[in-house]
């Protein structure tokens, strides 16, 4: 069996003073105490106004000037290409070929955690983008005027970036399986599948317009700027400048699809955590209940593995329904449409905490694989060492399995009281009146501490 | 048939889930009784004040 770098179970059995579901337990004391606390000491919003303003015109000129957009550009497009050379050329042992660490954990798991501490940071490395923009400035050059585009639909929103999302996750944790044994997703499979995801993208570009596009359905553009919403610095108008942390969130989800795309983020990590824990009886009962009725050992696999990613964005969908709905319960409440969009930027922090807490340890390991080895072999073949690092290896004890534990619990609680907070302020906004504003928030309080609950169950029996 | 009775207490593990869900059962129990308390409040002033409205003695008072 093919060796799995990317099966998230690069954690340890934990030694903790406490039984790991007394954490769930604490937690939910926080997230109480911190609801008391927002009802006391919160009257009034303070997140719908980002106050923004620009810093020196000198940064705005050094980090998004044109130069600098090249360079991003280019940087981008190159290390696309290298991802799927790799990936095509390269060994077919997903551990020591460039392309899947670099796809799925330096790009799909660093960009989320930059894009809050620095803002949109992709935008400018987005290879799809920069080639997007190149052909719309070269067919100007040519033709005097610029490419006729297709009005995009607004109704269609960010459905597009949302079922993209999913497609990305499946490829990823469902499609490499074979013969009944999910193996991980090979190299030459991951990088066929950033070809044909290069074609559609540049395709819908040329139909919609490359901003266009990004701004609605590409999905990694839609995906990371979700998470950028919740940091402090923002571009307008070529002017980097910086806003209050959280506000850019409060309007993110005005866009038709914004609730799917969170919800999706949230949903598909969810599963990820479970089916090596919480979901592998059900899964292997679905399994063997598809063999049995003659569906071939791979699709038997695949089949279950979708049912269950289904169920978990669901599940995840049903709960904060269920929230918003009781909300609507409370006098005065707005119509339940603007509640499900309303409330909807409220997951942010919760998706940051599960990606957090799912995939730190995955993270801290698979990095030092990526700037020693894979940085220096790209293609595994053990013939080059391009930056002198190739023989560098991972150390698995740079955290301790505590500590891991501990980030995920921390990231948890820490996503959700942020999640809490945030809807608090826009209850206060849609309620004048505090009190029913806090009365509303009973029910994301319940909201918060069953997902409190159910993602420290995940991280327990995913580590169990 | 003993041998083929399953026996709950060998896969203690799988009910482990039991013990994460007291923390939602109590929010959700507090929130349902405070909001059935809040609107049986509410239900007794509305209905103090219509009385005291349709009672001219009263509402002079």
């Amino acid at each position: 069996m093919i060796l799995l770098p990317l099966a998230h179970a690069l954690v340890a059995r934990q030694d903790l003073p406490v039984p790991a579901w007394l954490f769930a337990w604490g937690a939910s004391i926080v997230l109480i105490a911190s609801f008391f606390a927002l009802s006391v000491g919160w009257r009034r919003p303070r997140f719908e106004e980002d106050g923004w303003r620009p810093l020196g015109a000198g940064v705005s000129r050094t980090l998004l000037g044109v130069p600098a957009q090249i360079v991003c550009g280019l940087l981008g497009i190159v290390l696309l290409g290298v991802g799927i050379y790799a990936g095509l050329h390269g060994t077919e042992a997903p551990d020591r070929n460039f392309a899947l660490t670099f796809f799925y954990v330096t790009a799909w798991l660093g960009f989320p955690l930059f894009s809050v501490f620095l803002g949109d940071v992709f935008k400018p490395f987005n290879p799809w983008r920069a080639v997007g923009r190149c052909a719309g400035a070269a067919f100007h050059a040519l033709a005097g005027q610029p490419a006729t585009r297709l009005p995009y639909p607004r109704r269609l929103g960010r459905w597009p970036a949302a079922v993209g999302l999913v497609a990305v996750v499946w490829l990823e944790i469902i499609y490499g399986s074979s013969g009944g044994v999910a193996v991980g997703l090979s190299p030459h499979a991951a990088a066929v599948a950033a070809i044909f995801y290069s074609v559609y993208t540049l395709a819908m570009m040329a139909l919609f317009g490359t901003e266009e596009w990004c701004r609605n359905g590409e999905v990694f553009s839609v995906y990371f700027g979700m998470f950028s919403q919740l940091g402090a610095f923002e571009a307008r108008d070529d002017r980097l400048g910086v806003r209050r942390p959280l506000t850019a969130a409060t309007k993110w989800a005005a866009v038709p699809g914004s609730v799917a795309v969170v919800i999706a983020s949230i949903g598909t990590t969810s599963f990820d955590g479970a089916q090596e824990g919480a979901l592998k009886i059900p899964l292997l009962d679905t399994f063997n209940w598809l063999a049995d009725r003659g569906m071939n050992l791979t699709w038997a696999l695949r089949g279950a593995d979708t049912i269950f990613l289904i169920v978990c964005i669901a599940g995840i969908a049903l709960v904060y329904l269920l929230g918003v709905q009781g909300m609507r319960t409370v006098r005065g409440a707005p119509p339940v449409a603007t509640l499900r969009t309303g409330f909807a930027h409220t997951l942010i922090p919760i998706a940051l905490a599960y990606l957090v807490a799912h995939y730190f340890s995955l993270f801290v390991f698979q990095e030092q694989a990526q700037f020693t080895y894979l940085l220096s072999d790209p293609l595994g073949t053990t013939t080059t060492d391009l930056f002198g690092t190739a023989s560098g290896g991972v150390d698995y004890t740079v955290v301790s399995a505590n500590a891991i534990w501990y980030v995920q619990v921390g990231a948890l609680v820490i996503g959700h009281v942020v999640g809490l907070t945030l809807a608090h302020d826009r209850a206060v906004a849609y309620w004048r009146d505090y009190r029913q504003a806090s009365r509303s928030q009973y029910w994301m309080l319940a909201v918060m501490v069953a997902f409190t609950c159910f993602g420290l169950y995940l991280l327990s029996s995913g580590n169990g | 048939m003993i041998a083929a009775a399953p026996l709950p207490l060998a896969h203690a593990g799988h009910w482990i889930w039991v013990l994460y869900v007291p923390p939602v059962a109590i929010v959700v129990f507090a929130i349902a009784r405070t909001t059935i308390a809040e609107r049986r409040k509410e239900r007794e002033e509305r209905r103090e004040s219509e009385r005291r409205n349709g009672d001219p003695d009263q509402s002079s008072d």
